[in-house]
């Protein structure tokens, strides 16, 4: 092997052992053992490489950790309960029956998950149609924009309410869900949608987060609601106005 | 695979996953969905992982594959930069030149490299991985990391010798922005 050879082989040598085990190192630093030259460039390498690392590993991270738990534990228990065969067959013969009940009510019923897939959808595509401050709905608007307000404490809400006063309704499998727009570092949209309309998960749950073609959504439910809030500022801004 | 691994799952590598989270997006924003979306995937479907030695290049891997379909998804947020071929012999650079640098200001040299080259080398920084698992997460054999990581060095050696002239760092246009 010559110089050039070795060279471009130590190049990618990592001082702290971890590459010791890969055959293509050894020649080379037996190589450069012997090679003063060689080895005094060697010597350089990885310390410029030992800054380097160094350097990225001083990269700030930021505090993420009860949101990563919050959002892992939610869909945690979203699916260790199908793990049973028997729950599965549980599980199937009630789709059956809700797909059903669902089309003799006129349309198949949604969960907090289509309407959180369906509110990413309405907030990448419609953007027009999203009616920014409405008067008749600045009380809660102004609400929604305090930072002191944590939307999963609960809201006090009424949909026949948000109707008379100008919100937003749009038809989600043919049930009504009522869409707000708040502002709080960033533009959020929260969609509302009575719990009866869909297939809710138990009220009280940690919000599950998911980040789709760079929008994040959070959807929890009420003992009354299911409540959906998307945003294109991020999941970790989502988590500081849930 | 119990419940009480996640927190140390998440302790022990979502730093890690930020950081090369945050050098294949360019944004913090980004990096954090990334992440998030990264463990997601975890809850969901790390259960059909078998073998539990393979968490961390799991969690690489996936990252690293998000990543690329949110470039597809949105490629005007990421846009691939043309960089110059790379040269045989790198402008020198000392270790004290680097340590004199902050860390945002060697990210954003090492963001400037192409994706295919920042992957790797950001890995190969970050330590976490050996050159096996860093080829299982870029899904490309081992000699090509290699290859990748050592053209990279000379890029990203480019790059920071661009940002200073006798020692002396210059101020990003950015940053000279947000002073004024």
């Amino acid at each position: 092997m010559n110089q050039d050879e070795a060279k471009f082989i130590l190049g990618v040598y990592r001082p702290d052992g971890r590459d010791a085990g890969e055959p293509a190192f050894s020649a080379a630093l037996a190589q450069a053992e012997q090679d003063p030259a060689l080895g005094a460039w060697l010597k350089r390498e990885m310390a410029l490489d030992e800054a380097l690392s160094a350097k990225l590993g001083e990269m700030p991270v930021p505090d993420m950790r009860e949101q990563l738990l919050a959002g892992v534990r939610a869909s945690q228990r979203r699916r260790v309960w199908w793990r049973s065969t028997a729950w599965l067959v549980a599980a199937a013969v009630l789709v059956m029956l809700v797909g059903v009940f669902g089309r003799l009510r006129g349309g198949a019923a949604a969960g907090p998950v289509d309407l959180a897939a369906f509110a990413r959808h309405d907030l990448a595509t419609d953007s027009k149609d999203h009616l920014g401050s409405v008067p008749g709905l600045a009380s809660l608007q102004q609400h929604l924009s305090d930072p002191a307000t944590r939307l999963s404490a609960g809201l006090a809400v009424d949909l026949a309410t948000l109707r008379q006063n100008g919100c937003r309704v749009v038809k989600v499998s043919g049930r009504d869900v009522y869409e707000v727009c708040f502002a709080r570092d960033g533009e959020f949209h929260l969609y509302v949608a009575a719990r009866s309309d869909l297939e809710a998960a138990r009220a009280g749950l940690p919000p599950v987060f998911v980040t789709q073609g760079g929008l994040a959504s959070a959807s929890w439910s009420d003992d009354r609601y299911v409540y959906v809030a998307v945003t294109d500022r991020g999941a970790d801004a989502l988590g500081r106005v849930l | 695979m119990p419940d009480e691994v996640f927190p140390q799952l998440i302790d022990t590598y979502y730093p890690a996953l930020y950081r090369f989270a945050l050098s294949l997006a360019r944004n913090p924003a980004d990096a954090s969905d990334l992440t998030q979306q990264t463990f997601f995937l975890w809850a969901t479907k790390g259960h059909t992982l078998r073998d539990f030695t393979k968490v961390k290049t799991w969690l690489f891997t996936t990252l690293h594959r998000e990543f690329l379909g949110m470039r597809r998804r949105d490629w005007r947020q990421t846009p691939l930069e043309e960089l110059p071929p790379g040269e045989k012999d790198p402008p020198a650079l000392e270790a004290n030149t680097v340590n004199q640098m902050d860390a945002p200001r060697i990210l954003d040299a090492l963001q400037e490299l192409e994706p295919i080259y920042r992957s790797p080398l950001t890995l190969f920084y970050l330590r976490e991985l050996s050159y096996q698992e860093i080829a299982e997460v870029l899904e490309v054999p081992i000699g090509t990391v290699m290859s990748r990581i050592s053209r990279a060095k000379g890029q990203l050696r480019s790059v920071l010798a661009q940002k200073t002239t006798h020692g002396k760092i210059f101020e990003f246009p950015s940053q000279q922005r947000n002073q004024a």
